[in-house]
């Protein structure tokens, strides 16, 4: 009777392992992974932000008091990543190409394009994946010659772009290090 | 001059008197009982004794019934099966307390194990308050971030596009028709 209630509970306990393999974040619709740009550079990233899983709850509940609009709208996500890098003028040609292809790759994979902008020199891109009629993720790509002004950004959960644009301009925008 | 020699008790005679009809008896205790045979009446005893013995040996031996030998050899199958039973189960017992129930503790200590290890993480410890505090700077930040990339793009395409290719030419014309209307 022993053996058989162990028995009952291993294989109870099973499954659970095959659940929290479903649910890992890379496996997330809306996620891309940053460090395939990383490669096109020599340089390490000069901006980076990495602020998802239980760090994200967190900070959606220290802004509770403060912001709750933000933090309804931080409850909603999964991850925000971001990645900054110097470019050097001589190099935008090249890392616009590649861009422009991740563009494409994006596409191809059932990404939308909300904007393209292609200039001499700067190149803005902004995808958005949607699942089940609402917006799983974001990805948006500026290429642009300075310190940092070369971005990728990443947000991974459920977006309302009206409600970023709405809390974005509460804040000021400047350098993250002076934030 | 002859020894004395007391003729045995009578009980002493009666204990041995199957016992010399069956030969039974050391060469002493034979001799002492053929000495007390002389006396009393212990020939006509023998005699009787021995009468007995040869009537019983010629009696037929009696058949056990069937049903009889039927229920012994039942009851003597059914108490060898349940012999072999008990010391087997003891066997097994003492197999079991030796070997195999250590053997499925340890396996099933090492599958709960096992299964922990694939269920669970260590726990991570909790981020400080000062890193919760960066790390909501950051957030704000990329929300502010992107407000002005489509702020700016969304301007750029309105100075480009609409004013260039839109506003501009139709501002153009209309200032044309003001200044020279069609008759």
């Amino acid at each position: 009777m022993r053996i058989r209630t162990l028995f009952l509970a291993l294989i109870l306990l099973g499954p659970t392992g095959a659940v929290h393999a479903q649910d890992r974040l890379e496996d997330a619709p809306g996620y891309v992974d940053l460090r395939t740009f990383e490669a096109w550079f020599d340089a390490s990233p000069t901006l980076e932000v990495s602020v998802k899983g239980p760090l994200l709850r967190l900070v959606a509940e220290a802004s509770r008091y403060d912001d709750p609009d933000l933090a309804e709208m931080l409850a909603g996500l999964r991850a925000i990543q971001v990645r900054g890098f110097p470019l050097r003028r001589s190099d935008f040609d090249e890392v616009a190409r590649r861009a422009s292809e991740m563009a494409d790759r994006l596409e191809a994979r059932g990404w939308d394009t909300v904007i393209r902008v292609r200039k001499d020199d700067e190149q803005v891109d902004m995808h958005v994946k949607v699942q089940d009629g609402r917006i799983a993720g974001m990805v948006v790509m500026v290429v642009q010659p300075g310190y940092d002004e070369t971005v990728f950004l990443n947000i991974v959960g459920e977006i309302d772009p009206e409600q970023i644009g709405r809390l974005g301009r509460k804040f000021n925008i400047g350098r993250l290090e002076d934030w | 001059m002859q020894p004395f020699d007391p003729a045995p008790p009578r009980d002493w005679m009666d204990e041995r008197l199957e016992g010399y009809l069956d030969g039974d008896l050391t060469p002493e205790e034979t001799a002492r009982f053929e000495r007390g045979l002389r006396r009393d009446d212990w020939a006509a005893e023998l005699r009787r004794a021995a009468s007995i013995r040869d009537g019983l040996r010629a009696l037929p031996l009696p058949e056990c019934p069937p049903h009889v030998t039927r229920a012994v050899l039942r009851e003597a199958r059914r108490r060898a099966r349940a012999e072999w039973l008990h010391r087997t189960r003891e066997g097994l017992t003492h197999a079991w307390r030796l070997t195999a129930r250590p053997a499925l503790a340890m396996a099933v200590l090492v599958a709960l194990v096992v299964v922990a290890a694939l269920v669970t993480r260590p726990p991570r410890p909790a981020p400080a308050r000062a890193e919760v505090e960066h790390a909501l700077a950051e957030v704000k930040w990329t929300l502010a971030y992107l407000s002005e990339v489509g702020r700016q793009t969304g301007a750029s395409v309105h100075r480009d596009v609409l004013d260039a290719h839109v506003f501009g030419p139709m501002h153009e014309a209309l200032g044309a028709f003001a200044h020279d209307p069609p008759e």
